[in-house]
């Protein structure tokens, strides 16, 4: 290891600590997401405090059993009412796709397929053999191998992969704000109804827990 | 720079369970498509039975119930302006200032609550005690 270091260049001491640095910068950007998606994620679980407001406040709902399966019939029919329009989406284009295979007589068809289909549309790329740098991870050049084109002939493919694209993350995000509620569900139904001796006395009392 | 850090090991952690939460996603969302199915036969059939799944839940219809009530008696009161009242305790011999209406009618109290789930005192204090036969005699 040692003797490799000293048979690196300047050029390649450059480089390793451009690729470091890439890399921090890279896990810098996956905590802001994921501080995001989290951030994103207790949002979305408020709003069970909002659905089990009122039963709880009103002390119609008095045990946890009770507030867990009040909660959970709450969640399961706000995410119907959220994901009805991602579905409905995914099962047009689904059924849009049979269609066509159907009418072609060829269930083969690959909507995502970079000549007929959804791919057609972007770049493609392969890599030269020419090296970059020969002695880490063997980076290669690379270069355009296919430009963009359209043809009418690939409609299919171009309704078909955006309504499952746009469909899938519609609802990934709706499953997402389901688990959020279910997990704040859970909290709340051990914090509403806690019952707590912390800092009580039985002598003297506290201002939460008076002497009956 | 500290916070350069705790993001950079935030992202690292988030990385490591990234896959995890995928995996969680998916097979809830998994789960999520058979009971959307459910739900859509349940609102179906609810439907030929002149329901919905709209309509709000047993708990729902008591909460509400209890809240207007509670509304209603702020309304009441409101419109009757009543004035702070002072009452007297004879123990320590003061005289204590209750609330003003304003303050005492906040519908989220557990005593205007209770209030309302309890009976009055009334029928359960007030016995009346009918004569007999035999005390109406003496009495004539």
């Amino acid at each position: 290891m040692f003797n490799l270091l000293l048979k690196l260049t300047e050029n390649d001491k450059r480089m390793i600590f451009a690729i470091l640095l890439i890399v921090i910068l890279l896990f810098v950007l996956c905590g802001y997401i994921g501080m995001l998606i989290v951030r994103l994620m207790k949002w979305q679980g408020k709003k069970i405090d909002h659905l089990c407001h009122d039963v709880v406040v009103t002390k119609v709902i008095t045990d946890k059993k009770h507030l867990l399966a009040y909660g959970k019939k709450k969640n399961w029919r706000l995410f119907f009412a959220q994901a009805v329009i991602p579905i409905i989406i995914m099962s047009a284009a689904i059924a849009l796709l049979l269609i066509y295979d159907a009418v072609k007589h060829d269930f083969s068809y690959n909507p995502f397929d970079s000549e007929k289909g959804f791919g057609s549309l972007f770049f493609q790329f392969e890599l030269t053999d020419q090296y970059v740098s020969w002695w880490i991870f063997a980076l290669r050049t690379i270069r355009v191998s296919k430009y963009p084109t359209f043809s009418i002939n690939n409609w299919c493919g171009y309704l078909f992969c955006p309504a499952m694209i746009v469909g899938g993350i519609w609802y990934l995000i709706v499953v997402g704000s389901f688990m959020a509620r279910g997990i704040r569900l859970r909290k709340l139904c051990t914090s509403v109804f806690e019952k707590t001796l912390e800092g009580y006395n039985q002598n003297t009392g506290s201002p939460n827990n008076p002497i009956i | 720079m500290t916070g350069f850090f705790v993001r950079f090991g935030k992202g690292i952690l988030y990385v490591l369970v990234c896959p995890l939460f995928i995996v969680a996603l998916a097979i809830v969302g998994a789960f999520g498509l058979l009971g959307f199915v459910a739900i859509f036969i349940k609102s179906i059939f609810l439907f030929f039975t002149g329901r919905s799944l709209k309509d709000d839940l047993l708990e729902d219809i008591k909460a509400k119930e209890i809240l207007s009530n509670i509304e209603a008696k702020q309304e009441a009161l409101m419109s009757s302006s009543i004035a702070p009242q002072t009452t007297v305790n004879l123990q320590d011999n003061k005289q204590i200032q209750e609330p003003e209406v304003e303050e005492s009618l906040n519908p989220y109290t557990h005593d205007e609550i209770r209030i309302e789930q309890e009976p009055p005192i009334e029928q359960n204090t007030i016995n009346v005690v009918e004569p007999t036969k035999e005390e109406e005699k003496q009495n004539v």
